[in-house]
């Protein structure tokens, strides 16, 4: 026979080990609370944190792109969804000189195609490393040197690796790298310097229903740089009106980040008042349950009273009792959020269509330890009340309980 | 030194708008080894008299001592203290934990204060003693009335107390298993602890050597 102490503890384990069903219920209750407290706070911290690096990453005042196609470059953008638009060489060349533009560059979106001569469906980006401000800057810190001819570089989401071989309508290019996470649409899009892109352009042609006219000027959108202390909205409008006849759209970036801050807030709001609420609801049935198990368990209490336990031990009991459960409860909610929510990050990303960038492990350490934390005040939270009745119980009463 | 004195001891309620005297002026000493029941109807004030001889009821009036220490004015440390090792409890009706195993359960007194020795040696002992030591890691669920009774003697004589208060414990106990019970008390109040039994049951009452008996809170000597 093993030698055994019992002390509050072990004695706190064993009333829990021995009542599985009650304390399933209670773990169970504390480990909704971790697992939605430490989600929602990272599914916050992601959304927030996306929509930074695509104000980061956007780094121009607006986008010029065919009318009609404004939603079609958000989504390219944001969520990386392929599309072809493009407008004439010659409208592009009048555009980047436009009234109030005071810096300009070009960018060929081409959509590859689920078929046999595309590795996999993808939004290719063509960019002109001459006059580009928005995406050479960071490709450069990948590729010092700039993007040779023939050569990708790949969105941190998409499955190759630097020395390997894609192919896009037909044609191999060799990956020169890939890039960080943006938790944008550019995660899964593929980089490829202009003439490289004029290239993909033409072989695109071959395979498109509607051959592109313009192999050689086309372009999908203009980067747009506004002059300082100009207003964007009548930027946007006077650029439309100006080239009424030639079907130009506008999308203001910052207007596009506004907007989705704003949703943002609204929503962070919301899973703040979520939070709070199912925490209150949670202290609330917690409560509930140690109070009724208390006064079920009144006898035994009664009976640690007469062996000479004091109330204070009997409070430790208690107290050792719901910080066992909430522990237990916290460490599966986190574990399970583990589980259930790192591997699908890249679909939680595609499912709410916006910028959804996970935190660095040191601030994913912070928020799972601070949903440790909140989770764990639950059960003692809870049980504060019994513990106080504990120390205004008579022994004989109880001990008259059957 | 008297083990136990008790002396003008007063408990009463308010009930209906009246007071009722559970106890009242009770007297009695007990010696090291006396064997001393109180008997009585039920109701007559019998197990509130053990209850405040165990420090769990507040008297109205009147003193308790015991080794020479008033139990008035002690502290909820001290009155704790004062059940775990100088006395034994046994309560009336089933007393014992029920998910702590048997040694656990006997173990349990033991464990409350910091002390020293060989615990579980001494536990399987006094299960020895009573005859249950087979049963140590079982669950009271899985125990019969009697078994159960002796687990709560066993427990309640794991920090050797000087004295051991005992309410009903042969109630809902066959004869056989009522007669094992007090044989075993008698015994232990051979070994120098004093025992006060507390029961309703005429039989108990001839193993003792001191006979009290309790009508309407009246405490009499009758031997």
């Amino acid at each position: 026979m093993g030698k055994r102490r019992l002390t509050s503890r072990a004695i706190a384990v064993q009333n829990l080990r021995r009542r599985p069903m009650r304390t399933l219920c209670m773990v169970s209750f504390v480990a909704l609370l971790s697992f939605v407290v430490s989600g929602g706070s990272l599914f916050s911290y992601s959304l927030l944190n996306g929509a930074r690096s695509m104000s980061a990453r956007l780094g121009a005042d607006a986008l010029i792109v065919p009318l009609g196609y404004e939603k079609n470059a958000e989504g390219a953008l944001l969520r990386g969804e392929p599309s072809t638009f493009y407008f004439s060489g010659e409208l592009s060349e009048r555009l980047m000189h436009a009234e109030g533009v005071v810096r300009a560059s070009p960018q060929l979106f081409i959509a590859s195609f689920n078929s046999s001569h595309c590795a996999f469906p993808a939004q290719l980006i063509g960019y002109d490393p001459r006059t580009d401000f928005t995406i050479g800057p960071w490709l450069e810190e990948k590729m010092p040197g700039g993007l040779p001819d023939g050569e990708v570089v790949v969105g941190n989401l998409v499955s190759r690796k630097r020395g390997d071989d894609i192919t896009f309508f037909g044609r191999t290019y060799r990956v020169a790298g890939r890039l960080d996470k943006t938790g944008m649409g550019f995660d899964t899009s593929i980089f490829l310097n202009m003439n490289t892109a004029r290239a993909a352009l033409a072989d695109y042609s071959q395979y498109a229903e509607k051959p592109v006219t313009d192999v050689g000027g086309a372009v999908s959108s203009i980067t747009v740089d506004i002059k300082d202390g100009a207003d964007h909205s009548k930027f946007a409008r006077e650029t439309r009106e100006y080239f009424k006849g030639d079907l130009v759209g506008v999308v203001l970036t910052q207007t596009m980040i506004d907007n989705i801050s704003k949703d943002l807030g609204a929503f962070l709001s919301i899973v703040t008042v979520l939070m709070a609420a199912l925490w209150a609801l949670d202290v609330g049935v917690l409560a509930i349950l140690f109070t009724v198990t208390f006064n079920e368990r009144r006898r035994e209490f009664g009976i640690y009273r007469v062996l000479g336990a004091t109330r204070r031990k009997l409070r430790w009991i208690i107290l050792s009792e719901s910080c066992a459960v909430s522990v237990a409860g916290a460490v599966a909610g986190v574990f399970s959020l583990c589980f259930f929510v790192f591997p699908f990050a890249p679909l939680i990303s595609r499912t709410i269509g916006t910028a959804y960038l996970q935190p660095s492990p040191e601030v994913l350490s912070v928020i799972l330890l601070a949903s440790l934390l909140v989770s764990f005040v639950t059960g003692p939270v809870a049980s504060i009340n019994s513990a106080a009745a504990i120390g205004r119980m008579s022994a004989c009463e109880a001990l008259k309980e059957v | 030194m008297k083990m136990l004195v008790v002396r003008g001891l007063c408990k009463e309620y308010r009930r209906g708008g009246g007071t009722f005297y559970a106890v009242r002026d009770a007297a009695m000493s007990v010696g090291d080894g006396d064997f001393v029941c109180i008997s009585g109807q039920s109701g007559g004030g019998k197990s509130t008299l053990l209850n405040m001889i165990a420090g769990l009821l507040e008297p109205t009036s009147g003193s308790i001592t015991s080794g020479g220490r008033e139990l008035a004015g002690m502290n909820d440390y001290e009155l704790s203290l004062y059940r775990n090792e100088r006395i034994g409890y046994i309560p009336q009706g089933q007393s014992i934990l029920p998910n702590l195993s048997v040694i656990d359960n006997v173990l349990l007194p033991f464990y409350l204060y910091k002390k020293t020795g060989d615990p579980t040696g001494r536990a399987m002992t006094l299960l020895d003693r009573v005859g249950i030591a087979h049963l140590a890691e079982a669950y009271p669920a899985h125990l019969s009335g009697g078994e159960l009774k002796r687990t709560a003697i066993a427990r309640s004589l794991i920090n050797s107390p000087k004295m051991l208060l005992a309410d009903e414990p042969t109630v809902d106990l066959d004869p056989r298993n009522a007669e094992e019970v007090m044989k075993i008390f008698s015994d232990i109040s051979r070994d120098s602890a004093a025992v006060i039994l507390v029961t309703h049951e005429a039989n108990s009452a001839r193993w003792v050597a001191r006979r009290f008996s309790m009508e309407s809170g009246i405490l009499k000597e009758t031997t």
